[in-house]
């Protein structure tokens, strides 16, 4: 942990109390850029890091202070450690009065409405942007590379000209365009600053092959990020600039390269053509920047870090798909990041690739090769469902065929500020309301909705009873959402990644406040399988089998089957399960996402945008499960609940084919804001030829079964067992756990069953 | 056509890639008129229903004890049971009561519209791979009129169609289904007509016979050889599958590794394991040395998995 950040930010805020909060935080970054420490780590070659010592994290105290009562706990608890230095404990004790209750989750704690409040406390919904910056974004890469800084201030000058002094906005949009002049200032004195390190670092270096490399550096440096880049090794240099910079700006996750491949290659393929670089050179460039997304960790609160487990950071960089015109784009770049995911194998960035029914053959092979290799990646994402999601959604087709993903798989397009991840609802805590009555069976607390009785005489009434529970955390999760956006607009506005998502400059206006052309706002609802298998539990045992009365389920479901093994087990056993093609459980995951999608349909958000929905969990799975009571599936108490809109754990007992079915048979069309499934592969399918091919056709099949994501993990259960008992000895092991790759040793015991129980399925 | 003829089936796999092309369904039928020793199916070989017990599983309950109407069913020690097969009538009310699923009936009575419906869900992973369906056992000959039928609606769906059989049929039965099978994956466990009745219970006369008349049609037959360590691989066996290959005209074949699968299976059937275990290493190397053997001799082959 550093606080170089958090000093310098502390101080700019103190000097500054009377600046409106966009210049303040434009200023505070612009100094941090100026200021914090810098160093060019050995044998890189691109320059840039986001802290102040290699592979660490700065503190964001305006988001976050409250951490310190946990500060002792960071070195040894379960996830997402770190090592906290003496000094950066005494600094941040020092500057925590200034920080105690100006922070996003004080005035959170301040406004929130007590019914939510009691929702959040009980597991049903949960905020990440309580406690991190929002981000969840691709910003416009190309603007950096073809305007450079300078193309941007011009454009800035040009916008703010336009503006009369007659504007009823006219001080506002003033002082935007005031602060995003500050950071063009400090983008060109950070850029600087690493210049002459590097020509520093050069001139002292007795490695001549080094001293080459350092010269090299400065040199890219001495043209970008101010002009437009000249070449792929400059084109790389300014896209790590911008890639880095937001992650100072802003804690927030998920800040995503989008479509790298197509906006990169036309620098490689020129220099090829002169013969400016080689095309080892270009790969070994590329590797690094595959390393240089490693480096960015955040400072997780104990809650956050159970929910983002493994470091995740969500940078999603995707290739292939089709392009604009709807042709398939596969390019040179598609196949080297293949080979640098290869390469690499860690858990970041968030690698993905578009499929689409014309996707090449040579490239499905490559994709499956690269999957075996072992960090599961890529994932891969249908264009032919995805981009008509889009034009339901009112996004013009050409833009829609540009999509991109964020983070794990949320869909977004340019000019567009998704605030992806605008809160959790846990769907099998409505489950536990339903039975009893708005009060859930893991405290015996309200959390949902009084509705007067909990004696169903059929289980349609149940149902109807649920929909509204459903429909009523909805509506408190798009409070919750709309709250969130007004928060971080007074406490975190985002002037840095407002200069590259359009319409902003145009507009004179932040993107917290709406400044960007789309706005929407993602919902995410957690534990499909456990809720779908749940519901179709109850149906047989209480109303069609009449084995038990709903009010005796409710006692072995809060007293977590206490000496009803036999019970459970018949659950486990002799009831369907999502996952296996089976339309008696199938069609109630249908039908109670349908019930999801229609009610956020009718409401606007925060910036007069739409409600996307979305069914990913990162790994909410397993925070949200363990304030969730045993629930009539068969599922424990506190364990996780299915992640996504994966089958649950083991249960998906026909293998992929089934599995992909069911999923199909959910409005995946409805869920722009993305849907993730995970599937477990055994390792020896990889070991031929004709399995390899075999996958190819599963991949093509997903492909025609409309289905929305995909994402493998090809590890077997021997090797994660021994991981667990001889960590030091699996140090490198990544393995998926959401929506991303993690290092598996580095995740929490629980965490670690989970997968291994994911993977005890065997097909 | 009959779409109400029922049969006997054991289990339907999907997502199979080992049995034809692209990604298969196979269905399993049950009953099949050899004994090999080393089977790893042995649910497949009556065509009756049989009950399978997996003592691995179960939680003692005691639920079943109750429910047997034979009384065939006793409380072992804490957390297992033993079946009395020779009382067990095999009526199925234990297995629907047995919460862990210790208790399963292998084999259950179908309709060939049923199982078309079942395997009509895979149609977009057959169409998307070139896939299909694979008719497996047991023998499928074995219910030869159900088999047909099956065939003969699944080409009318358009599916890809492959059988995996042991060659032990009447000829007019394999003739008959012809015009509805894509491909015949056709096991031959040994080439010497004693040896193969010691190993399997009948010996092999039918069986090359009918080959032989496969190969005179349009037929698309695959020569699979399944091979069991110590039973048909020393020098001797080989040379005689050579000298069978050349005199059929066989120039393909594939080579089926030894797996321990079904050592389980025996004992969840209450049954002895006829053959002896086999180590897997031993198998893979058995395998390599039949396939080099083969290749050297100019016949192509390919070790399965």
């Amino acid at each position: 942990m550093c606080c170089d950040r958090a000093v310098i930010y502390t101080k700019v805020y103190k000097e500054h109390q009377n600046k409106p909060i966009l210049l303040k935080r434009a200023i505070a970054l612009r100094e941090t850029l100026e200021k914090m420490p810098i160093f060019i780590w050995e044998s890189e070659l691109i320059a840039g890091h986001p802290a102040s010592l290699p592979r660490s994290a700065e503190v964001f105290p305006e988001v976050n202070i409250g951490f310190i009562s946990e500060i002792d706990e960071f070195e040894t608890r379960e996830y997402n450690r770190l090592i906290v230095p003496f000094s950066v404990k005494k600094q941040l004790l020092e500057m925590q009065p200034f920080w105690t209750g100006k922070t996003l989750h004080d005035r959170f704690s301040a406004i929130r409405p007590t019914e939510i409040s009691m929702a959040i406390k009980a597991g049903l919904l949960s905020n990440p942007h309580e406690w991190s910056g929002l981000a969840h974004v691709s910003i416009d890469y190309s603007k950096i590379l073809t305007k450079g800084i300078n193309g941007i201030l011009k454009e800035i000058e040009l916008f703010q000209s336009d503006v009369p002094i007659t504007d009823p906005d006219y001080s506002e949009k003033f002082v935007f365009y005031e602060a995003a002049k500050e950071l063009c200032n400090g983008v060109v004195n950070f850029a600087e600053r690493y210049r002459l390190l590097a020509e520093h670092m050069a001139s002292v270096e007795i490695n001549e092959a080094r001293k080459k490399e350092l010269y090299q550096i400065a040199k890219v440096l001495k043209n970008v990020p101010f002009n437009p880049a000249q070449n792929f090794r400059e084109a790389i240099q300014a896209f790590w600039l911008v890639q880095l910079i937001p992650q100072i700006e802003s804690n927030g996750f998920s800040i995503s390269p989008g479509r790298f491949d197509q906006y990169m290659e036309p620098y490689l393929v020129r220099d090829l053509e002169r013969e400016q670089i080689t095309l080892d050179e270009a790969q070994e460039l590329l590797d690094n920047l595959f390393l240089k997304f490693c480096e960015i960790l955040r400072v997780d609160t104990r809650a956050s870090a159970e929910v983002n487990a493994g470091y995740a950071s969500g940078q999603n960089l995707v290739v292939g798909g089709i392009n604009s015109e709807g042709l398939d784009s596969t390019n040179l770049l598609t196949a080297m990041c293949i080979i640098s995911n290869y390469h690499v194998r860690l858990h970041q960035p968030n690698f993905t690739v578009r499929l689409h029914k014309g996707t090449p053959e040579r490239l499905l092979k490559m994709i499956v090769e690269s999957i075996s290799c072992g960090n599961g990646m890529p994932q891969v994402l249908n264009d032919e469902l995805i981009v008509t999601s889009l034009q339901e959604k009112g996004i013009p087709l050409i833009e829609a065929r540009d999509y991109l993903p964020v983070g794990c798989d949320e869909i977004t397009v340019a000019k567009h500020w998704g605030r992806c991840n605008g809160g959790y609802i846990n769907f099998a805590k409505l489950v536990e309301l339903t039975i009893n009555d708005g009060y859930d069976l893991f405290n015996e607390q309200k959390a949902g909705l009084k509705q007067g009785y909990d004696n169903y005489h059929t289980f349609d009434e149940f149902m109807t009873a649920f929909n509204n529970q459903l429909r009523n955390a909805v509506r408190m999760q798009i409070s919750e959402a709309n709250l969130t956006d007004s928060i971080h607009k007074n406490l975190l506005p985002l002037p840095f990644l407002s200069l590259f998502i359009d319409d902003c400059l145009l507009k004179g206006r932040d993107v917290t406040e709406g400044g960007a052309h789309y706005n929407t706002t993602g919902i995410v609802g957690v534990g499909s399988a456990t809720c779908a298998d749940s519901l179709v539990a109850i149906e047989r045992l209480v109303f069609k089998e009449q084995r038990i009365k709903l009010h005796e389920l409710k006692k072995i479901l809060i007293n977590d089957y206490e000496n009803q093994e036999e019970l459970r087990q018949h659950i486990l056993n002799k009831y369907p399960k999502f996952g296996n093609d089976i339309d008696e459980v199938d069609q109630l995951a249908r039908d109670f996402t349908d019930v999801f999608f229609d009610e956020l349909d009718k409401y606007r958000n925060y910036r007069n945008g739409q409600f996307w929905p979305a069914l990913y969990s990162v790994s909410a799975q397993v925070g949200l499960g363990n304030s969730t009571s045993a629930t009539p599936d068969g599922r424990h108490r506190s364990m996780p609940l299915s992640d996504g809109l994966t089958p649950m754990y083991g249960m998906d007992r026909k293998g992929p084919t089934a599995s992909l079915s069911s999923v199909a048979k959910v409005a995946l069309v409805r869920a722009p804001n993305g849907v993730i499934v995970n599937q477990r592969l055994t390792a020896n399918l990889f070991n031929s030829e004709e399995g390899i091919s075999k996958i190819c056709m599963l991949l093509k099949s997903f492909v025609n079964i409309n289905g929305f994501h995909w994402q493998f993990n090809i590890v077997d259960n021997k090797t994660l067992l021994m991981a667990q008992e001889n960590p030091e000895n699996f140090r490198g092991l990544v393995v998926r756990v959401a929506g991303y790759s993690a290092i598996f040793v580095e995740l929490s015991k629980k965490a670690q069953d989970s997968i291994i129980d994911r993977y005890s399925a065997n097909i | 056509m009959n779409k109400d003829i029922r049969g006997v089936i054991f289990d339907i796999q999907r997502f199979s890639i080992h049995d034809g092309p692209g990604i298969r369904t196979i269905v399993f039928l049950k009953g099949c008129p050899l004994r090999c020793l080393w089977c790893s199916n042995p649910e497949s070989q009556a065509t009756q229903l049989e009950l399978l017990y997996n003592s691995s599983i179960c939680i003692g309950c005691k639920k079943c004890l109750n429910i047997c109407p034979q009384k065939a069913i006793t409380f072992l020690n804490h957390d297992n049971v033993l079946v009395d097969r020779s009382k067990c009538d095999v009526c199925g009310i234990c297995v629907s009561e047995c919460p862990t699923g210790a208790l399963r009936l292998a084999g259950e009575v179908r309709s060939v519209s049923s199982i078309i419906e079942e395997v009509k869900r895979d149609r977009v992973f057959f169409e998307s791979s070139g896939g299909g369906v694979t008719f497996s056992g047991g023998e499928p000959f074995a219910q030869p009129s159900f088999l047909y039928e099956l065939l003969k609606l699944c080409k009318l769906e358009g599916f890809h169609t492959t059988i995996e059989t042991s060659g032990k049929a009447r000829w007019t039965v394999m003739e008959h289904s012809l015009p509805y099978i894509d491909l015949i994956l056709f096991d031959l466990k040994h080439p010497n007509s004693q040896i193969h009745a010691d190993i399997t219970g009948i010996s092999n006369t039918e069986i090359l016979s009918n080959l032989n008349k496969l190969l005179q049609t349009k037929a698309s037959v695959l020569v699979r050889i399944p091979i069991i360590p110590g039973i048909n691989t020393n020098l001797e066996t080989r040379k005689d599958f050579l000298n069978l290959f050349r005199e059929f005209g066989i120039k393909t074949i594939e080579i089926l590794p030894y797996h321990i699968y079904g050592v389980q299976k025996y004992e969840m059937l209450g049954r002895p394991y006829p053959g002896n275990e086999i180590e897997l290493d031993e198998s893979k190397e058995t395998a390599i040395e039949f396939y080099q053997y083969m290749i050297q001799n100019g016949v192509t082959a390919k070790i399965s998995h």
